[in-house]
């Protein structure tokens, strides 16, 4: 026969308390133990720009220029190139339009102990005339590091897509090396000026804490009358 | 007493099933593009290519020979030629395909152990996740199994040794299929079909899944050679790559 019982309300209030109980000292349990990890909020260092600037032209030009910065702060020493290669003007590859290569670098060293390398993180933002950014996959290189995300990026009248490599340092690196190439290829007349900044990211550790160090290239193709 | 049908009955309906079935036509050929290497920066204004309409269809394929560029101080001072590749397919019923990218070239890559498939109309599994320690992302699904068979292609889930190139899509088998060159080969003819694993260049950065079908014969006996690179790019975690 079925029967249904009455539960007892002491009952539900004993498991009403261990509810609550019971997940709070699981989670402060687990957080004084460092088993449920705090998100990394680094302190950021913004270094200065630096500023490229280059005449559009309607000829092929073998550019060739360095774009060098080193930067030593406790912990790390960070060199960062960007090697802006050749502009090609009204490529039959691309569609008639004009594009610049470029080669991005950076070399990175922990210098003291317990120092590491945590992510690297570039960028190319928003461009100010319609535009796409093109990685040519078989020049990534890279050592200490694994990607997390790649994408090409375009900017058109409509929006815009943002270009990025996303890579992860491999088991607390002391050294990490990364280079990349890539094409900006410009979808207007060579009268109209482009602009974008490619910016590197790099997240370390310091021994002590997690820094963010951020250095910013402005890349500039000046239109031909501009 | 068993009734005999009569002949024009009989063709009508061969007829009529036979307008229900399509038989693919097959067209193959190669273009031939050779220039003495520049040593300095030179546009080449040519496109090699074809298409071809039969009133109902309409497919063209062409490559645009760009520029070559000497020493190229992003491409560590390598040269490059820039490539437009062109594909398109067009019917009545207005389902249009079209492929157009700006391409660096190719390079045939060898790996160092590979293993083979000899047999026509063969084929083999080959768990990803253990031979080659990675998945794929195809399509929104994640595999870790890949079909290799002898006629030009390789699935994710079809063990298929279909010689006859299919519609894609189709519900039927098979499915999944990345076909670089679906056709009736016979590796049991002549030299081979290979893959494996591969880490090409410095440092770990270029990591590819290879099949290589390398001068195997056709139904005809032409030798074809071409090449399937899956690119691993790195060696654990997921791809989010969204090109």
């Amino acid at each position: 026969m079925f029967t249904f019982e009455i539960p007892n309300l002491k009952n539900w209030k004993t498991a009403f308390l261990l509810s609550m109980i019971v997940p709070v000292s699981l989670l402060v349990t687990f957080k004084l133990t460092g088993i449920i990890k705090e998100p990394i909020t680094p302190e950021t260092i913004t270094l200065d720009p630096v500023n490229w600037e280059f005449n559009r032209s309607n000829k092929y030009v073998h550019i060739d220029d360095k774009l060098n910065v080193t930067y030593i702060i406790d912990g790390l020493r960070a060199d960062m190139y960007v090697v802006l290669g050749v502009y090609v003007s009204n490529s039959l590859a691309r569609y008639g339009h004009d594009y610049l290569t470029m080669a991005i670098m950076m070399n990175l060293t922990a210098t003291s102990p317990n120092c590491f390398v945590e992510g690297v993180y570039i960028t190319f933002s928003r461009d100010s005339k319609p535009s796409l950014i093109d990685w040519v996959h078989t020049y990534f290189d890279f050592a200490n590091l694994s990607f997390r995300g790649v994408s090409e990026g375009w900017t058109s009248g409509e929006g815009y897509k943002m270009a990025y490599v996303r890579l992860a340092g491999v088991d607390h690196p002391d050294l990490a090396y990364f280079k990349a190439t890539a094409e900006w290829s410009l979808l207007t007349p060579n009268s109209q000026t482009h602009q974008t900044e490619l910016v590197y990211e790099i997240t370390y550790y310091n021994g002590s804490a997690y820094m963010k160090l951020i250095q910013p290239f402005n890349l500039k193709l000046i239109g031909k009358g501009s | 007493m068993k009734r005999k049908q009569p002949p024009g009955i009989v063709i009508a309906t061969l007829l009529l099933l036979s307008s229900f079935i399509v038989f693919p036509v097959q067209a193959t050929g190669t273009f031939d593009w050779s220039k003495p290497r520049p040593s300095t920066y030179r546009t080449f204004s040519e496109t090699i290519g074809n298409a071809s309409t039969d009133g109902e269809a309409a497919v063209g394929i062409g490559v645009t020979i760009g520029e070559y560029v000497e020493d190229s101080p992003s491409h560590d001072y390598n040269d490059y030629l820039g490539l437009k590749v062109s594909v398109s397919a067009n019917t009545r019923r207005g389902i249009d395909y079209a492929f157009q990218y700006p391409a660096h070239g190719f390079q045939w890559l060898e790996v160092s152990n590979p293993t083979g498939i000899t047999g026509d109309d063969d084929g083999v599994w080959i768990d990803l996740s253990v031979e080659a320690g990675f998945s794929v992302l195809y399509y929104g699904v994640e595999y870790d199994k890949i079909w290799v068979c002898s006629n030009g292609f390789v699935s994710f889930t079809s063990e298929c040794t279909d010689a006859n190139p299919q519609t894609i899509p189709s519900n039927n088998t098979p499915n999944a299929i990345i076909a670089p060159f679906w056709r009736n080969l016979k590796p049991n003819l002549g030299d081979s079909i290979t893959y494996g694993k591969e880490i090409f260049g410095g440092h770990d950065s270029h990591c590819y899944f290879v099949v290589s079908w390398n001068n195997v014969p056709d139904a005809n006996g032409n030798p074809q050679t071409f090449q399937l690179l899956i690119e691993i790019p790195y060696k654990a975690g997921t791809y989010e790559g969204e090109k």
